[in-house]
């Protein structure tokens, strides 16, 4: 498909869905409009759920969205993985482990920055740790991986061990289970604020380095002899997938393999070319995020959130690409 | 060329970094209005709108058997007299089961109580597995896996016959005393060692029990009773008659099990009398929820919803908002949802409600809610699965009577 046409046909699905996820609501569409109108216009200052709560749900989907999406492209490309995720360098378990201590300070209802804060801190801590570990070692990527990996086991296992010895509280565990399975009931502008300018400058910072990311997906030394600076490019898009990764997980919490499926799916719609990509994923991740929001919304599926069910297709599209990989690969691979 | 290109570097993450700290600062300092409301929390609720007070009925279900006894007698004399006054629907104990509890509450007291006990307790019981277990010979040494049959033996035996308790209940020393658990060691699945020297002869398990844990029981020649999911208020009084037998204190539970039951009703009363209170006045609406990093309406399935259920037939005037469903137990009710419902009186139940108090003052979505009145409650309290749900139901109570 044309890149123009993709564009095009992903905005015309974002922008219904968006107008979906802002119509759909408890509450009379009249009733609502009214009451945000006399809002708008400084009659009264009610809080309003068009306002106030479908609009900044919408603006935190969209972010975070674009910003899972974006971000698994760019790990895809540096890594020349297409399996690699944020979780790699162990971004994610980061912002996890500091928002499971906030939620065991308790913190997180005495300051309500608490939580969003405590997981952009947690990406930022982890991918610092990584990097400066790393490099003690040498340049190299794969230093870099096994070290994102062993960082990543080894905050997966204070986490666990954390939920392990509080066990017994029962009420924490659920809090925290409710908010590992990934939620977008009750965003308000707070979680706007705190997302909005991290997805910004991470999406600019992503957009800027395009065409170095084409040259990077051919390999590290072809890209130094074409004249990338390897090194400070690398580094660069590590931080804006910190800081996409850190405003997704404080706004909505885990949201699993989003990272993963949306630029494959962009790829097979218009090819590997990240000038292309990584607009169409943004785009693209946006809409994938709203839709799967509203499915849930408009048939009360209590049972699901949407971390889990982007889990569950994530999961099923793994197998799907595993097995469409034709044979001949496979046989490569394994020799 | 260096210096310069270092420079450029420098700039960029200055203004990057600029922007996001410039973004939060303007959007964070700025203050957060401040709702009109005066939310009640729990401790404001004075003991006045019942004619016995929560510490009674708490020292009560701990297992003070001679207050239960004076307590039902009480509740029994007040049920006469709004009956005689012509109150509809008050109920009391049957003459029957009142006569038996307070001819359990005397033997309690007696030296009979052993003899007693050993008389009437069963021979041969079944558990929730299919499992009979033989009690002509009674067991001494008791080990609780799950919260209910801790809770039942704290209430019913010596703490000296409590091998272990599970380690979570010295979290709600609301309910379980510090003083009474500090002798008792916790539960930890790998000290079957120090369990063995620990000489149990009979350990409450759950059918969710660890299977390796089990295994080791078993293989440790200790006698296994398992408990199914309590689903709701009689399943409680069932398992408290089967405990009851098992640690030889028959006349106890059946006591126990004979004050839940008059509780109940008693706070049926209560709120059947406040109901004539308020006859006449416009229906007003209740809204529960649950607080666990997003707001939670329990279901029917739940017992919290059960207890509002019938907080609800007593207590018509107050149409409660309770969502029927066999399998869910709360469901996520965000802003627009309780805006939609317009609620006039909102009770939240939080693990920490002086937080969530804090919290919730300071949000400005309860700006279309200008009426709607505040109250916070104890969700350890109102989630046990225990004897303690009659607390539950009394904190309620208590909570809806004082918001009128």
């Amino acid at each position: 498909m044309k890149y123009s046409s993709s564009l095009f046909l992903l905005f015309l699905l974002l922008i219904s869905i968006g107008m979906g996820t802002l119509l759909y609501g408890e509450m009379p569409w009249k009733e609502v409009w009214m009451d945000a109108q006399s809002r708008l216009k400084g009659i009264s200052s009610n809080w309003n759920p068009l306002l106030d709560e479908r609009l900044p749900r919408l603006i935190v989907l969209l972010c975070t969205g674009a910003s899972l999406a974006v971000s698994g492209a760019i790990m895809q490309s540096l890594f020349h993985n297409p399996l690699a995720s944020p979780s790699v360098l162990g971004i994610s378990t980061g912002g996890c482990l500091f928002t499971v201590f906030i939620f065991i300070s308790g913190w997180h209802l005495l300051h309500p920055y608490a939580l969003p804060a405590a997981a952009f801190l947690g990406c930022c801590f982890a991918l610092l740790l990584v990097y400066t570990l790393s490099r003690l070692l040498g340049q190299q990527l794969i230093y870099l991986i096994l070290t994102g990996i062993a960082i990543s086991t080894l905050f997966m296992a204070i986490q666990s061990l954390l939920l392990y010895a509080l066990r017994d509280q029962w009420q924490l565990i659920q809090t925290i289970t409710e908010w590992e399975a990934g939620t977008t009931t009750d965003r308000n502008w707070q979680h706007v604020h705190m997302q909005l300018p991290l997805t910004l400058v991470g999406l600019w910072g992503s957009f800027v380095y395009r065409s170095e990311m084409n040259v990077l997906s051919l390999g590290e030394e072809e890209a130094l002899n074409l004249g990338v600076d390897v090194p400070r490019v690398r580094w660069r898009l590590f931080l804006c997938v910190a800081l996409l990764t850190g405003g997704a997980l404080a706004a909505v919490g885990m949201i699993a393999f989003f990272g993963l499926i949306l630029p494959h799916i962009m790829r097979a719609l218009n090819g590997p070319n990240h000038r292309q990509l990584i607009p169409l994923c943004a785009l693209g991740g946006a809409a994938a995020l709203a839709a799967l929001d509203l499915f849930l919304r408009v048939f009360t599926l209590y049972s699901f959130s949407i971390g889990n069910l982007s889990a569950i297709i994530g999961g099923c599209f793994f197998l799907l690409l595993l097995f469409r990989t034709p044979w001949r690969m496979r046989e490569a691979a394994s020799c | 060329m260096m210096t310069y290109a270092y420079l450029r570097t420098i700039l960029l993450y200055t203004i990057l970094i600029g922007f996001i700290a410039a973004w939060w600062l303007w959007a964070f300092s700025r203050t957060p209005e401040l709702s009109n409301h005066f939310p009640l929390t729990t401790n404001d609720l004075a003991n006045d709108f019942s004619s016995f007070t929560r510490n009674d009925l708490l020292q009560a279900l701990r297992g003070d058997f001679s207050l239960m006894g004076t307590l039902l007698s009480q509740w029994d004399r007040e049920a006469q007299k709004w009956q005689m006054e012509g109150i509809s629907g008050i109920e009391r104990l049957s003459e029957e089961k009142f006569a038996h509890a307070q001819l359990l509450a005397h033997l309690i007291q007696s030296e009979k109580q052993d003899a007693l006990n050993e008389q009437l307790r069963a021979k041969f019981l079944c558990d929730d597995s299919g499992q009979w277990l033989d009690l002509n010979k009674p067991f001494s040494r008791f080990l609780p896996q799950t919260y209910l049959a801790a809770s039942f033996l704290l209430a019913l035996v010596d703490p000296e016959q409590i091998v272990a308790l599970p380690r979570g209940l010295r979290d709600h020393p609301q309910l379980y005393p510090k003083e009474l658990l500090e002798h008792i060691p916790s539960n930890d699945r790998y000290q079957s060692e120090t369990l063995h020297l620990a000489h149990p002869d009979l350990a409450f398990i759950a059918h969710y029990s660890h299977p390796s844990t089990v295994q080791t029981l078993r293989e440790q020649g200790i006698r296994l009773w398992t408990i199914n999911n309590i689903d709701a208020i009689a399943d409680i009084q069932k398992a408290l008659i089967k405990v009851g037998h098992l640690c030889n204190r028959p006349l106890k539970a059946h006591l126990l099990n004979l004050f839940m039951e008059g509780a109940l009703l008693a706070i049926d009363n209560h709120f059947l009398l406040l109901a004539e209170k308020t006859k006449g006045f416009p229906s007003q609406k209740l809204l529960y929820l649950n607080y666990q990093n997003q707001y939670l309406l329990p279901t029917t399935k739940s017992l919290t919803g059960q207890l509002l259920k019938r907080l609800n037939t007593h207590y018509p005037n107050l149409d409660c908002l309770i969502l029927e469903s066999q399998t869910e137990w709360k469901v996520p009710f965000d802003y627009e949802k309780i805006v939609q419902f317009h609620p006039d009186y909102l009770i939240l139940s939080s693990g920490h409600p002086e937080h969530l108090k804090k919290a919730v003052e300071h949000h400005q979505f309860f700006s279309p809610l200008p009426h709607c009145r505040l109250a916070y409650i104890d969700e350890a309290i109102q989630e046990s699965p225990t004897q303690y749900m009659i607390l539950a139901y009394f904190d309620l109570f208590q909570t809806v009577a004082a918001m009128q």
